[in-house]
């Protein structure tokens, strides 16, 4: 129960920020919350890997726990959350200008960080859940931030009902598993044998696990929440709330492998890799492009998982968290200079905007996975795994390296084309953009660079020692060589402006790429046809209001007569006694009848 | 002298165990403490200072309650064991079970006395009474013969009478009436004793006779019926609440609050002592008039509740159907559903006291109906919240102590097997939102400028309810795990295995 600690200082930060006339302090209150966190968090490091239960309620042979774990993974988690938490406080300070938000934001932000490290540290479905329905609930409320702006409403609206969806079959997981095996702790899942029951529960957990890491079909809801404010984006919607869905499968996975779950993990995983990165070449929206970026790399996360490679799961799970939210900030700050210019082929540099850039490049160069960066480890692991395995993933997996690559520097080349000039545009420029803005990107980005030496430093810092192997010559060699060739097309493209798209708009090449429209007409359709039931159902509610109305009006005229009976005279209370009493003995001559 | 007293070796007990000063020296700082509220009370009318006998009382309670903490944990043998109760010369037994109800009836009190030091006319002559009656609650709860109950229902009812009298002309109606109809329970109740005592000359709390035939005895089930009509008119069962709204509206929302809290619950204690270890063996047939009373029970509490407008009213009436949820737990008679039905108790207790402080206090700004009530949320926020999360919790919504209460009854029942009552306790459920969100809604639909300050003492007392309401209805097991205790150290006393979970 001790690491539950993690979360007090957040909640004391959130619940500060309740307090009236917070505004000027809510930001410090909320980073000194967090940094005491990743203080606490420092120190669970060293707790020896186990799991500690405390009973919450124990009724009717049903018990229910709240337990926690500190194994390998979950602090795992744990730290990057903690590291990303006051990194990401540190980028609001800047970004987030108006007095007014500032107590919404952070008591938002802090509840999230907060159930984000119970999520992390849970390890029963009871406290997953809670940890689970409050991070839908933020993730609303953060993507919904500005609520005056045209589009954030209905981007919230998107999110919390493709996130609900999963939400319920999660809870049907969760009942079926509680029923059936009178408990909610994962070890009783683990270690009982796997029913068909147990199988249908599992995958309705899956099912969860892909809303909320926007995988195929339920993945468009991802680049929506990019109407959020950039901390946002940059926290809940890359590097942590989203990989929640990758963990919990990840921490499942040898019931999901014993389950026979795997090829469907595995080929949903390669469908949203696929759909996430052909999005992005062709996505003119800045943050969007990033946005199916990550989809593309909880795709590959779950490729991973679906070949069974826990650890290069791990490793990817661990690096992205860095990159991503790299990217996003410097995203962030490039938005920010320009007046909150969205399109791509509208976005300036200068002078001025070369830690950036560099933040930015680094990024890049991750995600493409050039040697040594971080992201080229996580990307090489798992194409090592698909390698020894099935060869057709591994193509796969190359391809859409490739297009990773091409999509990464299409999203730095093209604002480096133009060149800013602040007297014609009018543009706020990049000396507007505070330091707070600029300095946790650089640190991600260091963090980045860190990670990655320190793995090859010390292998086993992170995954068991057994499961290390170092890669390749080959694995290394060809990764670099898709990446560079990578580059080098979209170089040759955008950077030189040879051609300003990869395929014409109105071409059936862009269509097939940009397949967003497609999917969300999609959602429409389905979303028409459950209104229609919706409908139905109304009707039916309709029936059942005015049965109520009826039941409510006879109960409300019985009790003007009951009322009655109570008329302030003690002898017929005294005859009460007497009507009472020839009711006992009626009931006890039943009795002896029957 | 009391510890001479306390050593000697009661001539009626066999069962006693050895009773030495220094380990069991709890049961004399309860008994001590016991004492001392008392004296204060009688010394603090001769002396007229109100301040130092509410101190004083107070200590007294706290000790009362940390004397029982200690001697639940001395007696409870822990889950699977036989209970080992200390028997106090005879007429005392302390088991887990009394421990667990005094230390209630000792926190109830504690808090109906701190709610009364502003709103009382005399504070003095009534924290005496007050603590005649906690002396007989207390004595009802580790009772160790029929006649000690007897004598503690009357100790308790006969103060609360003129607790409510000795408030002014209007009050003696109510009070004559809470006198009239309680010495016809009484009356009954010595009549079922009397009954009882040609099979039983001891009058001991043990189970009734085995060797007498069980079946064919018609005095003992007269005794039974009469026992049952004796205790319910005080824990308002119908048909023998009908005094309830009456005498609950017409008294002070202090003394209701007594009477809902302590009174009401006195009974029920006796209830348990009476028909589970006395009767054991006529479980059967009780348990079959109590599946009728509470389901008459609750129907005439909500449904009248449905059509109130004076708030006091509407508590009292809420206060029935709560009874009748209570009376669930006997009406399963289970070791689970007699755990359930005194977490029930305990829920209520907080949620009806918490509620009566506040009727109380706004009577006094001359606040009194549902339409008096509108625009609270904006006079006093506060007042408002706290009662609304007091109307949520006896709704039963979670995470609230009323949820956990009723959820435990509900699922003692259907294990059961007694559907069609489960389902019947729900439908009443649904009704009593009625009544509690039409004042929920009265309080927070209009907004007024005018504030309403809130009263000190007032205000301890609905944050110590809230706490209580909030923590047990998060965090429940510590206190299922007291009363599972409880209920076995009443189960425990009879050797007879009728009672399975």
């Amino acid at each position: 129960m001790l690491s539950l600690f993690v979360i007090i200082p957040l909640i004391a930060a959130a619940l500060a920020c309740l307090i009236p006339r917070t505004e000027r302090v809510a930001k410090y209150l909320a980073l000194s919350g967090s940094i005491v966190s990743l203080l606490l968090a420092y120190l669970l490091l060293s707790n020896p890997p186990g799991t500690q239960s405390l009973q919450w309620f124990n009724v009717a042979g049903l018990s229910v726990t709240i337990t926690t774990a500190t194994a390998q993974a979950n602090l795992l988690l744990l730290m990057l959350v903690a590291i990303v938490t006051p990194l990401v406080f540190t980028y609001s300070m800047g970004y987030m200008e108006l007095p007014s938000e500032q107590r919404r934001f952070y008591f938002e932000m802090c509840v999230f960080a907060a159930s984000m490290m119970l999520f992390a540290i849970s390890a029963s479905f009871i406290t997953l859940f809670i940890a689970w329905e409050i991070l839908g609930i933020t993730s609303y409320l953060l993507i919904g931030f500005w609520h005056y702006k045209e589009r954030a409403p209905t981007a919230a609206r998107k999110a919390i009902t493709t996130i609900l969806i999963g939400d319920i079959f999660m809870l049907m997981g969760i009942v079926i598993i509680g029923v059936t095996h009178a408990g909610f702790d994962y070890s009783l899942l683990l270690s009982n044998p796997i029913t068909s029951s147990t199988q249908l529960a599992l995958v309705f957990i899956l099912i969860a696990a892909f809303t909320k890491s926007a995988q195929f079909p339920f993945h468009e809801w991802l680049s929506d929440a990019m109407e959020g404010p950039t901390p946002v984006s940059s926290f809940l919607h890359s590097s942590t709330m989203v990989k929640a869905g990758v963990f919990l499968v990840m921490v499942l996975l040898p019931v999901y492998s014993a389950a026979g779950l795997l090829p469907l993990i595995l080929v949903i995983g390669i469908i949203s890799a696929i759909l996430g990165a052909s999005n992005a070449l062709t996505e003119r929206h800045f943050k969007k492009i990033l946005a199916y970026s990550t989809i593309e790399d909880l795709g590959l996360m779950f490729i991973a998982l679906g070949l069974n490679a826990v650890f290069a799961a791990m490793i990817l799970f661990f690096v992205q968290t860095f990159y991503k939210a790299a990217l996003f900030m410097s995203a962030g700050s490039i938005i920010r200079a320009n007046n909150e210019e969205e399109d791509i082929y509208k976005l300036c540099c200068s002078r001025n905007s070369k830690p950036i850039l560099a933040t930015a490049l680094i990024g890049a160069l991750s995600i493409a996975g050039i040697f040594p960066l971080s992201g080229f480890l996580g990307k090489s692991f798992v194409e090592s795994s698909a390698m020894s395995s099935n060869i057709v993933v591994y193509a796969v997996l190359v391809l859409v390296g490739l297009a990773t690559s091409i999509y990464a520097f299409r999203w730095l080349f093209i604002p480096t084309r133009n060149v800013f000039d602040k007297k014609l545009t009018g543009k706020l420029g990049y000396g507007s953009v505070p330091k707070t803005m600029v300095i946790p990107g650089v640190v991600l980005a260091a963090l980045v660079v860190v990670a990655t030496f320190i793995y090859y430093a010390d292998p086993s810092y992170i995954g068991g020692a057994a499961q290390m192997q170092l890669l390749g010559a080959t694995e290394i060699a060809i990764t670099n060589i898709v990446a560079i060739a990578g580059i080098a097309v979209a170089f040759y493209i955008y950077k030189l402006g040879h051609r300003m798209h990869l395929a014409s708009t109105n071409s059936m090449a862009f269509a097939a790429l940009h397949n967003s429209t497609i999917v969300n007409g999609a959602y429409l359709i389905f979303a028409a046809g459950i209104a229609k039931i919706g409908a139905l159902a109304g009707n039916l509610d309709f029936a059942f209001d005015r049965s109520i109305y009826v039941m409510s009006q006879l109960f409300i005229k019985s009790g003007y007569y009951m009322r009655r009976m109570v008329d302030g005279q003690t002898n017929s209370y005294a005859l009460a006694f007497v009507l009472g009493f020839a009711l006992m003995l009626l009931l006890i001559a039943f009795n002896l009848i029957t | 002298m009391l510890e001479t007293l306390l050593m000697q070796t009661p001539p009626l007990a066999p069962l006693l165990p050895t009773f030495g000063l220094g380990e069991f020296g709890s049961a004399e700082l309860l008994f001590g403490a016991l004492l001392l509220m008392l004296v204060s009370s009688i010394l603090t009318m001769l002396h007229k200072n109100s301040k130092i006998h509410l101190i004083v009382s107070t200590i007294a309670l706290f000790l009362i309650i940390a004397s029982c903490a200690y001697l639940f944990t001395l007696t409870n043998p822990g889950p699977g064991a036989l209970p080992t109760p200390l028997i106090i010369y005879g007429v005392f037994i302390i088991s887990p079970f009394s421990a667990f109800f005094i230390a209630l009836f000792a926190a109830a009190i504690l808090l109906v006395n701190i709610m009364s030091y502003r709103y009382s006319s005399d504070y003095n002559s009534f924290s005496l009474l007050l603590a005649f009656a906690a002396i007989g609650a207390m004595s009802v709860a580790m009772a160790n013969s029929v006649v000690m109950i007897l004598l503690g229902i009357e100790l308790v009812t006969l103060p609360t009478a003129f607790m409510i009298m000795m408030n002014g002309k209007q009050y003696i109606e109510p009070a004559v009436k809470l006198f009239i109809i309680s010495a016809i329970g009484v009356t009954m109740l010595t009549f079922a004793i009397a009954l009882v005592f040609p099979f039983d000359s001891q009058l001991m709390l043990s189970p009734l006779v085995p060797n007498s035939s069980v079946s064919g005895n018609y005095l003992v089930v007269l005794a039974l019926v009469l026992f049952i009509a004796g205790l319910s008119f005080d824990a308002s069962l119908f048909p023998f609440n009908l005094w309830v709204p009456d005498v609950y509206a017409g008294s002070p929302a202090n003394i209701t609050a007594f009477l809902a809290g302590v009174n009401k619950k006195v009974a029920f204690v006796a209830l348990f002592q009476i028909l589970f270890i006395l009767m054991l063996p006529y479980l059967p047939t009780f348990a079959l008039i109590f599946q009728v009373f509470s389901i008459l029970t609750m129907f005439f509490g909500n449904i009248a509740a449905m059509v109130q407008e004076n708030v006091k009213r509407l508590f009292a009436y809420s206060a029935i159907s709560q009874a009748g949820y209570i009376a669930i737990g006997f009406a399963t008679a289970s070791a689970y559903a007699i755990s359930a039905s005194m977490y029930q108790i305990v829920a209520h207790t907080f949620m009806i006291i918490g509620t009566f402080a506040i009727v109380l206090w706004l009577e006094n700004k001359n606040i009194k109906s549902i339409e008096d009530y509108s625009g609270i949320s904006t006079k006093n926020p506060f007042a408002a919240i706290a009662l609304s999360v007091f109307m949520l919790s006896m709704i039963g919504v979670p995470p609230l102590m009323g949820f956990v209460g009723k959820f435990l009854l509900f699922t003692g029942a259907i294990n059961k097997g007694l559907i069609f009552l489960t389902v019947l306790a729900i439908i009443n459920s649904f009704i009593s939102v009625y009544y509690y969100a039409k004042l929920i809604i009265a309080m927070f639909a209009k907004k007024e400028k005018a504030h309403v300050p809130s009263s000190f003492t007032i205000n301890i007392v609905v944050w110590a309810c809230l706490i209580i309401i909030i923590m047990f209805g998060i965090y429940p097991q510590p206190l299922i795990s007291i009363t599972n205790a409880a209920a076995n150290a009443l189960l425990g006393v009879t050797p007879i295995g009728i009672l399975t979970h």
